[in-house]
Order: C-alpha cells, then structure tokens, then sequence
C-alpha cells in the first residue's frame, strides 16, 4: 500500500536519508530500526509531510503523495505519533481526542455559529467516537483531567489512541514505548497486538529489540541514512551489517543476542 | 459551554435592567464604547488566545468599517444597515488578501502584515481627502433606523451596541466550543501535531483572521454612526496596542476575558482623568504586571477565586486526578 522510492533528505551537508526504498503490504506491520541518528524519525517527518524531501517519491496506494501538506497526508488516511509526545497539554484528555476526530467532521464556521441540528448531530458523532476510545486506552476515569496532569505513560497512550481516532489507513509509531516502565511497556504491547488483529497496516520505530521484533512481520534497519537490511525478524537478528551497525552500542547488541536467544 | 451561556443570560438580563437605574447619558456612553471596543476585542481574542496570532493592525479594520459606514452613506445614500453589511464584506475581503500570503508563514509575520497595513490605511485617510474628509474626517452621518426608531440617543444607542454584542459573543460562545473551536486551540498548543490530525492550519487562521477583521468592522460602523463624524485619529497605532492590551489583561484565552478587559481599559481613562498625559504609562504598567502575575489575565484572577470560594485547590485537584 505504501511505496517509498529513493527517499533522500539532507540538513545542510549532512545526509538524514540517502536514497531509502522500501514497500508496506496492507495489514503489515514494519519495524523500523537503527542506532541513534540512522534517520528513523526523519524519514516518519517526510513520510507524514511535516518535512519535504530533496529526492524521491512517496506512494499510497499507486497515487504519489510526496511534498504534500501534513494535513492532506492526513486526510489520505496517515497518522502518526511523536517520539517527544505531542500532547495538546491546556486541553482535556476528552478534548484530545475530539481533536484526534477532527476528520471525521466537516461543519465550518457558519455551521458552529447557529448550532445547527445538522452539526450537532455530528458532534454527538464524534463524542460518541471518542468516549469509545477513551476506554480502548484505559483512561475513561481521566476523561475531563487536563492532559498535563496525566503520567508519562498514560500520556503515550493518549497520543496514541488520537492518532487511532480517525480510523487510520496507516499507523507511524515513533517510539511508542520510549519512557515506559515494564509494566507499561506489556501493557502497550497487549494493545499493539489488538491493532494487529484489527489488521491495521503500521511502521514502528522501536528501541526495544523485544518489542520490535515480536510485533513486526518485517524490519527494515537504517545506518546513517540509508537502508542495511530489510527481512523477517529472524535474518535480521542474525545479520552482520546490522551487528556492525550496532557496534559500539553494547546494551543493543545484547537485547539483539537475547530475543536470538 | 452551559456556563458560558448562563453567563451570557445574566449579561443580557444586567443589560436590559440597567436603564432602570442609571439615567446620566454620560455612563451611557461609556457603555457603548465598551460594547464597541468589547467586539473588537472580541475577535481579537479568538485570533491571540485560540489561533495564537498577533494583530498590530485591528484599529485599522475598526477603521475600515467606520470609513465605509461614513463614505456610502454619505456619498451613495446606501442605507446605513447595507452600509454597514458592506463594510462588513469589504473589510473581509481585505483581511483576507492580506491574510493569504501571510499566514503561510510561521512566525509573527501577521503581526508585521497587520502592523504595515494600519499604516498604510492611515496615510490613506488622512490623505485621500476627497473621499475621507482626510485628518478633520467626515460629518453628518446619519443616525441608524430600524422599526420606526431612530438610534439617536444614548440609552436606545446603547441597547442596540449591546445587542450586537450580545449577538456576537453567543456566536463566539457557539464557534468556541465546537470542532472549529477545537482545532483552533489545537492549533496554538501545538501546530505540528494539529497539522497531523488533519487540521488545516493555514486556513484556519485566516479563517479566523477574517472572522476578527469583521467583528472590528462591524464595531467601526457602529462607532460611525454613534458619533456621526469619524477622522483617522481613532484608527492608528496606539489603539491597536491597547486592543491588544485588552486582550491580554482580560485573559487571552477566554472570551469573558475580553469584556472584562475591555470594561477596565475603557472605564480606566474615565475615573483617571486627571492622569491623562500618564494614560500610556498606566497601561504599561498593568500590562508588565498582569504578564509577570497573572498570565492568564484578570479571568485566571477570577477563576482562582472562584476555586478557592469553593474549597478547590491546586493542590486537591491533583489528589484528585
């Protein structure tokens, strides 16, 4: 469904993505791997059109969508998390989520204005949508809390039921267990294993070689900026390029030997 | 939103009770330059406090509006309601053709925008005499009618100012607590994470960009036609400032935080007459004070004794959570 072709993307003289290639079936979940500055987040920021790119071309579903507007990538059915979290913190965590429905709506001003039956009706819609959700999360008991006043851990699965409000036609995970204990981290991927059932089609960048490597049915790994390997879970556990890649990154290579193990 | 509209009921019974018991025309007028000021700022406060742009330039579409008011009237005969709906377009259109290029940008780009176009529509009534009467403006504007009544004084003039205020902040009250409303704050929380939820931000601003330019603009006509004579003087920069002034005392973020700041700066001048020449220096001073003490403005004061009249803390709402 999603075809990314010869991505290339620089900062001044330093190449964050260098002719990166690959392709996602529908229902698939990709794991996205690579050391710290491999161009994981970069390439998520051109994919979701928050970033341009120099080079290269971005496809859903056989249409092109590269240099689009965050918004209309939006409106093509692609959500996203953010590895610092993205939180509208003055809002509610009820309100977080009618944001998150944002799409699903589509009175104007003029319909705001006079209430109109016709947009009250579709706010119903959307409260309804999202107090739904709220309870997938687990935060039904937060629903009018201010977002600020949630813990971490609570805050990452606010961000990510937003990102699931719309019904999304592609999911893109930026480190989604970043920050989270253990229990939090099982918690998130009893979850994760829920959307793979709904066969929702996502990428995850993941720093957590367990969770990576159990959720993905494939993982593509970056190193500076351009593609090492690519393959089932497995190959890429036992991958050379990949190990070199790591060197140097000892807790890595360990969580790598372990989930081998 | 329910407390917004039980506020706004007590606001329209306190208005409508009012001339039961104040008599002097003079209160009366100032009453209606709150009402007049209190739209503007209105708009003004959905633009700063919910979209998270600045305008130096609103004195200038209050300008817009007041001008075209004056000019069909006086030179086309329009009547004074298509006036004042005229204007009300005019303004718009011209909100957004300066909106379009400039809210591409980030940054505060429309606060320079607005600021250049103050300016400009300043040379342009001070020097297009012709048509404006230029820095003595124009008179013999004639009153607005409706019903067989003629607006021409005070205590009638000041019900129809706040009617439209009225009419004004429940659309305002409606807008904010919708979806709109919603993206809006999304938007000047954080304009990256709106942007990927679908939210078009660029439109959106200039949305409510234009909004605001039409609340100042209704505002100017009905200054017109209060005063019946209108020059450029009322329309510079400095009015601008204190618009944003009042803003930022009320509360940027709340649309009672507009009334209420708008209430203060108007009245203030009023009760300080002797201090003037210092009229500038005082509202600097509130200014510093309110952003060093009180960020969220005279509405985060109130809420604050609102919590604590009711035994709500800080500290409790967070045991509670």
């Amino acid at each position: 469904m999603l075809k990314l072709h010869e991505i290339s993307k620089s900062f001044g003289g330093v190449h964050a993505l260098e002719g990166v290639s690959f392709e996602l079936k529908r229902g698939e979940i990709l794991g996205l791997i690579g050391p710290n500055g491999a161009g994981k987040t970069t390439l998520f920021n051109v994919i979701s059109g928050i970033l341009p790119t120099d080079r290269g071309k971005v496809e859903l579903e056989g249409k092109n969508i590269t240099g689009f507007a965050s918004h209309l990538i939006a409106r093509k059915g692609i959500f996203r998390t953010f590895q610092n979290l993205a939180i509208f913190d003055e809002m509610t965590v009820l309100e977080n989520l009618l944001v998150g429905n944002h799409l699903l709506g589509r009175a104007g001003v003029f319909a705001a204005f006079f209430k109109t039956p016709w947009e009250r009706k579709e706010e119903a819609r959307i409260r309804s949508r999202a107090l739904g959700l709220l309870k997938d999360i687990g935060l039904a008991d937060s629903t009018n809390h201010p977002a600020r006043s949630l813990p971490f851990g609570k805050l990452r699965m606010l961000e990510l039921g937003r990102a699931l409000c719309p019904n999304p036609r592609l999911l893109l995970l930026d480190e989604p267990a970043a920050g989270l204990n253990q229990r939090e981290t099982e918690e998130l991927a009893g979850f994760l294993a829920g959307l793979r059932q709904k066969e929702i089609t996502m990428i995850v960048i993941e720093h957590d070689m367990s969770l990576v490597m159990e959720l993905s049915d494939r993982v593509v790994v970056l190193d500076q900026g351009r593609k090492i390997a690519e393959g089932a879970p497995r190959e890429i556990q036992q991958n050379k390029a990949v190990l070199t890649a790591y060197l140097g990154e000892e807790d890595w290579i360990k969580t790598l030997d372990k989930t081998h193990a | 939103m329910k407390r917004d509209w039980s506020l706004w009921a007590g606001l329209a019974v306190l208005i409508f009770l009012l001339p039961l018991f104040v008599k002097s025309p003079y209160y009366f007028s100032v009453l209606i330059f709150i009402a007049i000021y209190g739209m503007i700022v209105l708009g003004l406060t959905m633009l700063m406090g919910y979209a998270g742009q600045i305008s130096l330039g609103h004195a200038a579409f209050f300008g817009l509006g007041a001008y075209f008011s004056s000019i069909l009237t006086l030179y086309l005969h329009l009547n004074p309601w298509l006036a004042m709906a005229a204007g009300l377009v005019g303004t718009i259109v011209i909100a957004f053709l300066l909106g379009i290029p400039t809210l591409k940008l980030h940054g505060h780009y429309l606060a320079m925008a607005t600021l250049g176009l103050g300016i400009v529509l300043q040379i342009i009534f001070k020097e297009e005499v012709k048509l404006t009467g230029g820095p003595t403006g124009l008179t013999g504007i004639p009153y607005l009618k409706a019903f067989g009544i003629s607006f021409s004084n005070d205590r009638a003039y000041y019900l129809l100012c706040w009617i439209f205020m009225l009419v004004l902040l429940g659309l305002s009250i409606n807008l904010v607590h919708s979806r709109t409303g919603r993206a809006l704050r999304a938007i000047s929380q954080n304009q990256v994470a709106a942007g990927t939820l679908g939210i078009s931000v660029n439109w959106l601003k200039l949305m409510v960009f234009a909004l605001s330019a039409g609340y100042a603009s209704i505002a100017g006509s009905l200054y017109a036609h209060y005063l019946a004579f209108v020059n450029p003087s009322p329309f510079g920069f400095m009015v601008s400032v204190k618009l944003v002034a009042m803003v930022v005392i009320g509360g940027s973020a709340s649309l009672w935080g507009a009334l209420l700041g708008t209430a203060l700066l108007v009245s203030l001048p009023e009760f300080l007459t002797r201090l003037q020449d210092y009229e500038m220096v005082i509202y600097g001073a509130i200014l510093i004070l309110v952003m060093v003490f009180a960020p969220r403005g005279l509405t985060g004061i109130a809420a604050k004794i609102f919590d604590l009249l009711r035994g709500r803390t800080r500290g409790e709402n967070a045991q509670a959570a």
